[in-house]
Parts: C-alpha cells; structure tokens; sequence
C-alpha cells in the first residue's frame, strides 16, 4: 500500500513537472534570449545555446532605445498608484466593515462589486474625451488617476473581508481603552491587516506595471510612454533583432516576475481570490 | 453583496464628525471611483448613440450606430474571432485544467510550492512581453515552433503560424491557454482536494471507473470553482491581455483583431468615438450574456 501511495505521488510531480515544463519553456526563451546573437540566430537557428553572455543588449534597450525612460516612466505611475489607492482602500474598507450608515450597502457595491468588473476597454473611449477635457492627455496623471480608482476598488474589495473576518473583542477592547476611530484603524487594524495590504501591493503593483490600453490611449507622447507600450513602439521599429527585442520584453516584465517570486505568497492569494476583472 | 452581515454596529466609531464620520472615510475612494469608473461606463452608454468623431458638435443618431453594426463585417471577423480566443482562454484552459488535476489527484506532491509558483508565473507577465516572446516562437522564419519541427524531421509540418487566418487566431489562442492552464490546474487541484473521500469510495463500490468518478463526482463537486474560473478566464478573453497580445504578436492582421482592438481603432485611428462605444456597448452585452450563461449551466449541473 505505501509502495501504491508512494507512486501515485510520483505520478502526480510526473504531471505536474509536465506542465511546469510547458509554462516554463517560454519563459526560457525570455531569460535566454537576451544573450542571443542576431547572426548566430540566423547560422544555429531559433533553437541553440546563448551565443553573447554580455549585457550588451541590455545597454543598447536602456540608453539607446530609451528603455531607461519608459523604466522611470512606468515607476512614475506604478508607485503613487500603488500607495494613493491602498490609502483610499484602507480608509474605506474600515467605514464599510465596521460602521452602518444609510446607503452604505449601495456604496459597498459600487466601490467593490461595479468598481471591479469595470474593464478598461469598456471605458477607454469616454476617458479620452474626459481626459482631454481636464487638459490631462499626455500626462502621467492621465493614467494614474483612473488606475487609483482601480486599484482602490479591487483594494478595498480585498481589504474590507480581512477587516470583517477579524474578532469583534478586538474592536470591544479597543473601544474600551478609548481608542479614536482614527488610531484604532492605523494602530491596530493596520498592522494586523499586513498579509491583506501586501496581498493589494503586489497585486496593484502588477496590474499597474502590466498595463497597456490606458498608456495606450491617453499618453501620445513615446518620451511619456511606461513599458509595455514602450516595447510596443521599439517593436514597430525593429523587428528583425530577435534578441534586442526579447531583451526589451525581459525588461518590461523581469521587475515584476521578481516581485512575483519575492512575494509569491501573496500574488498567489490575491489572483486566486476570485475576483474577475 | 452584504458583508459584515452580523458585526455589530459601533456608535463610537463615529466620533470626529459624529454621523458623517463614516462618509468622510469612504468619500476619496467612493469619489475617484464615480469619476474615473462609473461616469466613464455610463458615459459609453450615451456615446453609442452619437455621430462623433470627438472633436466637431455631436449629433445624436439613436440606434443607427447598432443598425450600422449588424450590417459590418470587420465587427462579425472581430467578434468570431474573439470567440475562438474564449474557446482557447477559457474552454480549453477550463477542460484540460479539470482532466489534468482529476489524474494527478488527492495526493500530497512534492515541492507543491514551487510547482504551485511556476504555474501562476505567466499571469504576472506583460501582455505585450508575451505577445513578443509568443512572436518569436511562431515566426516563420528563425521561429522556434518550426524550428523544433526541422530538429525532429518533421519540417514538412513548418507553417507560417501567424500569417494565415486559419492559422493565426488559432496560435494567439494558444498563448492565451498556456497563459491560463496554470491557473485552473492550480485552483481544480485545490478544489478536487476537499471532495468528501466517501463520495468517490462510494462511486468505486457502485462500479464507476475512473471516467465516470470524473464526470459524476469530481466535476459536480468543483462545480463553484469551474463556474468561477469559467467567468474570470472569460472575462479576461474579451478584456485587456487579448488586447495586448494581438498588438504585438500580429498588429490584428490575419483576423487577429479582438472586438476591443476593433473599437480601439475605430474611436483612435478613424476618430469614429461614437459608432466605437456602440461597438464597446455589444462587447459588454456579449460579455454579460456568457458570463449569465456559464452561470447558469453552473447552477443546473447540482
């Protein structure tokens, strides 16, 4: 019987590395072909071992290609709305989970429910038109305010469970020692909320990061342009230097994969929270 | 959707602007919300009517946007199209994730960690950062799909796998099922995982092999999580990664283009902002319609 379970687990990390190996052969092809050379390419063809293992690539798409920029251009965005939306989130999960008021269950499920299954492309049209009549086309804030909104809904989502499963003797006994509103909330539910706030971060942090319609529509300007809609326009350019252009890819994505792996608990439970978007 | 269904309300809470306390702490998410989410949707609603091109006086048409439309076929490409990519970001992912999970199992696997991580890894990468890598694998020349088949001797199957509108919106399909195999094995493993053993113990003592133990056990059991990853993969077949990835794998040649990037270049590059929301307003009520759909089948199979 121990010998059956024995290869039944074995069967199932068989299978499991099948997959695994599936998944990771692109990701492969991402690492491995900066350090590709374009001629080589051409001689061993698509599959062989890296060629160049310089970091010659790599300084080409950041100072030549101004990958540098659109690196800047996509922390400019990503920081604020990360930190603006977790802020907003914060404040209102904890009226939300905490306190009653009239309209609060309308306002719960438009900050969460409606807020969340807004896609972008849905709203892509009207918020050019009401960008450009802000006078906001072109500029960072074009793309961070609509991301603060977001990211706030799907934040405040997340953040207002955690409040709600917590125990009512902590806010008992908080209330007793004569907290405040204000000092229960960022002296006690903050800190307890840690696993919730970096499950937001993280998540935020990717989908702002990955974002491609918004820049796309409302930022004309390349000296503007965040990452993924830089590789798009280096893309329109060079097609023929397959490795130029998976070092620019490797570049756009590289920051997050690592977040991804530094905090792989917490993505991990953000993207199976089952929230769609 | 209620939350806080049993907490008790706390008065004291209420204390630096007494009753307004707790709108004061909703009112900056609530506020960027209404402006830069709700206005904007409702406002598409109101865009789907007019003539405009965003720039001269609009002119208000009524339905004849949605008249215009039936009569389109670059809309009935994009919205076939797009309906491939579901079946490959979501049918596909859906049934191969279910079948894979059912034959690994309820057994504990080693290094469940790290499988679990290299599984979920694509969902954190760039649309565009796929589109490129996913670029160079189906390339027709210098590409590694083919260049796997010489290496095999099977060059005779070497295809220009994005140049053809047989071919192409089938091979962008596929990113999307590599993009989201991971994520249904990971989360039908876990399901699986929590069946009642009893329930297969007593298929097994009523003759039923391992075909049916799927069928009449497992697939009922993980029904929430099918309809959930069902509509999430959905949603996200019409949405923003199919955008991207389109954009950079093939520009939307070779009935590539998804109905998004359709209304994208109708409102951005023919500055046609009105006949492009009517274009949007079909989208949200096909996304609507499926998502009701798969809900529904969901709810009938208990």
């Amino acid at each position: 019987m121990i010998t059956r379970a024995a290869a039944a687990r074995v069967a199932a990390a068989g299978l499991f590395t099948l997959v695994s190996l599936v998944i990771l052969v692109p990701m492969l092809l991402l690492v491995l072909g900066p350090f590709r050379d374009p001629t080589g390419i051409v001689t061993h063809g698509a599959i062989a071992l890296p060629e160049s293992w310089n970091l010659h690539n790599f300084s080409r798409i950041l100072v030549t290609f101004h990958f540098a920029t659109y690196f800047l251009n996509s922390i400019i965005v990503t920081v604020p709305v990360v930190t603006v939306s977790l802020l907003l989130a914060i404040l209102a999960a904890f009226a939300l989970a905490w306190m009653r008021f009239p309209l609060r269950g309308l306002i719960g499920v438009v900050v969460t429910v409606v807020a969340v299954m807004v896609s972008e492309q849905f709203i892509m049209i009207p918020l050019y038109v009401l960008m450009k009549s802000l006078h906001l086309v072109d500029t960072f804030l074009s793309v961070i305010l609509p991301q603060v909104a977001e990211s706030a809904a799907i934040s405040t989502f997340v953040i207002r469970s955690f409040f709600v499963s917590l125990p009512e003797e902590l806010i008992d006994a908080s209330l007793e020692d004569g907290c405040s509103s204000w000092t229960l909330l960022w002296r006690i539910l903050v800190p307890i909320a840690t696993p919730a706030i970096l499950t937001c971060t993280t998540l935020t942090a990717t989908w702002t990061w990955n974002d491609f319609i918004l820049p796309v529509v409302l930022l004309p300007s390349p000296a503007r342009a965040t990452l993924p809609l830089g590789l798009v326009i280096f893309q329109g350019g060079h097609t023929i230097d397959i490795p130029l252009t998976i070092t620019g890819a490797l570049v756009t994505a590289l920051p997050m994969l690592v977040v991804f792996f530094a905090f792989q608990r917490h993505v991990a439970r953000g993207l199976l929270q089952g929230v769609s978007r | 959707m209620r939350t806080g269904r049993g907490k008790r309300h706390y008065p004291p809470l209420q204390d630096f602007a007494g009753p307004l306390t707790p709108y004061l702490y909703v009112a900056p998410a609530l506020l960027v919300i209404l402006v830069f989410l709700i206005y904007p949707l409702l406002s598409v609603v109101y865009y789907g009517s007019l003539d405009w091109d965003g720039l001269s006086a609009k002119v208000f048409v009524g339905a004849s946007n949605f008249v215009r439309l039936g009569a389109d076929p670059a809309f009935w490409t994009s919205l076939k199209t797009n309906l491939i990519y579901v079946g490959f970001f979501s049918f596909v992912p859906v049934v191969a994730g279910l079948v894979l999970s059912s034959v690994i199992g309820r057994v504990a696997v080693p290094a469940e960690r790290a499988f679990r991580a290299i599984l979920l890894a694509p969902q954190v990468i760039a649309s565009v950062a796929m589109g490129i890598i996913f670029g160079w694998i189906f390339a027709p020349t210098f590409g590694v799909l083919n260049g796997v088949l010489a290496a095999l001797g099977l060059a005779h199957l070497q295809e220009p796998w994005l140049g053809s509108p047989v071919l192409a919106p089938v091979s962008i399909g596929l990113v999307g099922t590599w993009l989201w195999v991971g994520f249904a094995v990971i989360v039908f493993f876990s399901g699986i995982k929590k069946v009642d053993e009893h329930l297969y113990d007593a298929a097994k003592l009523d003759g039923a092999g391992p075909l049916r133990q799927f069928l009449f056990v497992t697939v009922p059991q993980v029904r929430p999580e099918i309809v959930v990853v069902v509509i999430m993969t959905l949603v996200w077949s019409f949405g923003s990664s199919v955008f991207g990835i389109v954009v950079s794998i093939s520009g939307g040649g070779y009935r590539t283009t998804p109905v998004s990037l359709y209304a994208y270049q109708l409102a951005f590059l023919q500055g046609r902002m009105g006949y492009g929301s009517a274009v949007i307003i079909v989208l949200m009520l096909v996304i609507l319609a499926l998502s009701a759909l798969a809900y529904r089948l969901g709810e009938g199979r208990r």
